[in-house]
């Protein structure tokens, strides 16, 4: 598995132009604008460019070179999560420190409590984008699996909606407000608990998945 | 060291079924033309693909069953698949030494440098023929005991070709208790190479022999549909007929040399004995 981190090591440091690119822009972001922005960007970016490692494997027909190496396909699926959460996470710490490093130049005043809830929250927020995107890739290809993204998106976004008015027609709209404050009253700790547990079960679902996937896939 | 019992794999179209036995030390070629199943047999090997029925064995084992450490044991090239295209020569070694234990880093950028491959340029910008150079150094990278050699050198020049067929050469000389199964639609690739040959078609095995006794024992005698009529077919393994003569393939030639002193029996080359098998009547 050595080899496939290395592997994808090297694929991220291939694309030097959109590093610096990337890093650039993170910078001028972070001391010229809300600097709250910046925890979302960084860890984004990141995200796209460690997910581009398996378009980078699919290229080419790579995937079946690779799967000649010293690995086997659940090796490789396990890899590409363990890659994806550490790069993220690397990335969002980094963001962090920018944030900071941002409010302290700009004399900017904020109260602690509430940007370490945004800040924290958009971790497992990330992880979760992950977790729904490495299976969906690995199982349709990711240009394939882009657009079963888009076709899920658009299906959630739908049912959304139509419920949210099909709860106002019902005379319900005062139960979802109160939803909303009920949950508004769980503790900040209680919240970040809970993020972090769906986060978690999530990934390992989604784990068992990709490796179910890439052992029946051939090459 | 391999052992393919009865293998079966069936596409829309197309179904595979053969049986091979590949002992250590050999060097075995897939001769056969494009889409005779070649790369399916050798993706069976490697356990990428997985068989409708029959058995593969690679080192007494299911391919999907070899550990790390016996996956170490083999090199592959596949045709039209290797290490991204965005990668430099650096990338793959660095790959490299954290896939294999057995990787010599310096042997490995010294076989490079004769061949001319820059370290600085991504693949994309190498040629056809560099290109597959590495991917043939690569799998030779971490002395391997067995290689898997898909149409090493298909596409490429004579001196190309030639240059890998080298390559391999001397990799086999290093040890020559290494195993190499080489598929290609170049028999004159395999013919120097090969101490046996698979031939081939439509997924079954048309013909297995060692290259020696395809080369000594097999030949071509040419003659009239009377003579054709009255000769002894005992030994005839395929023959083509035209509008003014017979052509066939025997594995016999010296019987014929001896029993038919007026025929024209000439040496056959594995192209001759492609094209007659794989076209003529059996």
């Amino acid at each position: 598995m050595k080899g496939l981190f290395t592997k994808d090591v090297r694929l991220i440091l291939s694309q030097k132009r959109f590093m610096i690119l990337y890093l650039a822009v993170a910078l001028i972001l972070s001391f010229s604008m809300d600097s709250s922005f910046i925890v979302s960007y960084i860890p984004m970016i990141a995200m796209l460019l460690v997910l581009s490692t398996i378009s980078y494997d699919y290229n080419d027909n790579g995937l079946s070179f690779i799967m000649t190496l010293p690995c086997k396909p659940g090796d490789y699926a396990v890899e590409k999560y363990i890659f994806s959460a550490t790069g993220v996470t690397l990335m969002w710490l980094v963001s962090l420190v920018l944030q900071f490093v941002s409010f302290m130049i700009q004399n900017t005043e904020y109260v602690l409590s509430e940007v370490i809830l945004t800040d924290v929250m958009m971790l497992p927020m990330f992880l979760l984008i992950i977790a729904i995107m490495i299976p969906i890739e690995l199982r349709y290809s990711p240009e394939k699996g882009r657009t079963v993204l888009f076709i899920i998106f658009g299906i959630v976004m739908i049912a959304v909606i139509a419920g949210k008015s099909a709860l106002e027609k019902l005379g319900s709209a005062d139960a979802v407000s109160g939803l909303v404050s009920k949950l508004q009253t769980i503790s900040q700790t209680g919240l970040i608990i809970a993020a972090y547990a769906v986060c978690l079960i999530a990934f390992s679902i989604s784990m068992i998945c990709s490796i179910r996937i890439m052992q029946n896939k051939e090459f | 060291m391999i052992r393919l019992n009865n293998l079966q794999k069936e596409y829309k179209g197309f179904k595979l079924n053969v049986t091979m036995d590949i002992p250590e030390g050999r060097v075995t070629g897939l001769i056969g033309r494009n889409g005779a199943g070649k790369t399916t047999t050798l993706k069976s090997i490697l356990g990428l693909i997985r068989p409708t029925s029959g058995e593969v064995t690679v080192f007494g084992k299911k391919p999907t069953d070899l550990t790390s450490d016996e996956r170490q044991q083999i090199g592959v090239a596949l045709s039209e698949s290797g290490f991204s295209m965005i990668f430099t020569l650096e990338d793959v070694i660095r790959v490299l030494k954290s896939c294999y234990k057995d990787f010599d880093e310096k042997d490995f950028r010294d076989k490079c440098s004769a061949q001319s491959l820059p370290f600085d340029k991504q693949i994309k910008d190498f040629s056809s023929g560099m290109k597959a150079k590495l991917r043939v150094l690569v799998a030779m990278s971490h002395k391997a005991k067995l290689l898997i050699l898909d149409e090493p050198t298909a596409g490429l020049d004579v001196i190309a070709r030639n240059d890998i067929l080298e390559i391999v050469r001397k990799y086999l000389d290093e040890d020559p208790m290494r195993s190499i199964v080489i598929s290609s639609h170049i028999s004159s690739d395999l013919e120097g190479l090969c101490d046996d040959i698979y031939m081939i078609s439509d997924g079954k095995i048309v013909l297995h022999e060692d290259t020696d006794v395809l080369l000594g024992n097999y030949g071509l005698i040419k003659m009239s549909s009377e003579e054709f009529g009255s000769l002894d077919k005992k030994y005839i393994v395929a023959s083509h007929e035209d509008r003014f003569s017979v052509t066939c393939l025997t594995s016999e030639k010296q019987f014929y040399v001896e029993n038919y002193p007026k025929l024209v029996i000439e040496n056959a080359h594995i192209d001759d004995i492609i094209v007659l098998m794989l076209g003529g009547e059996k």
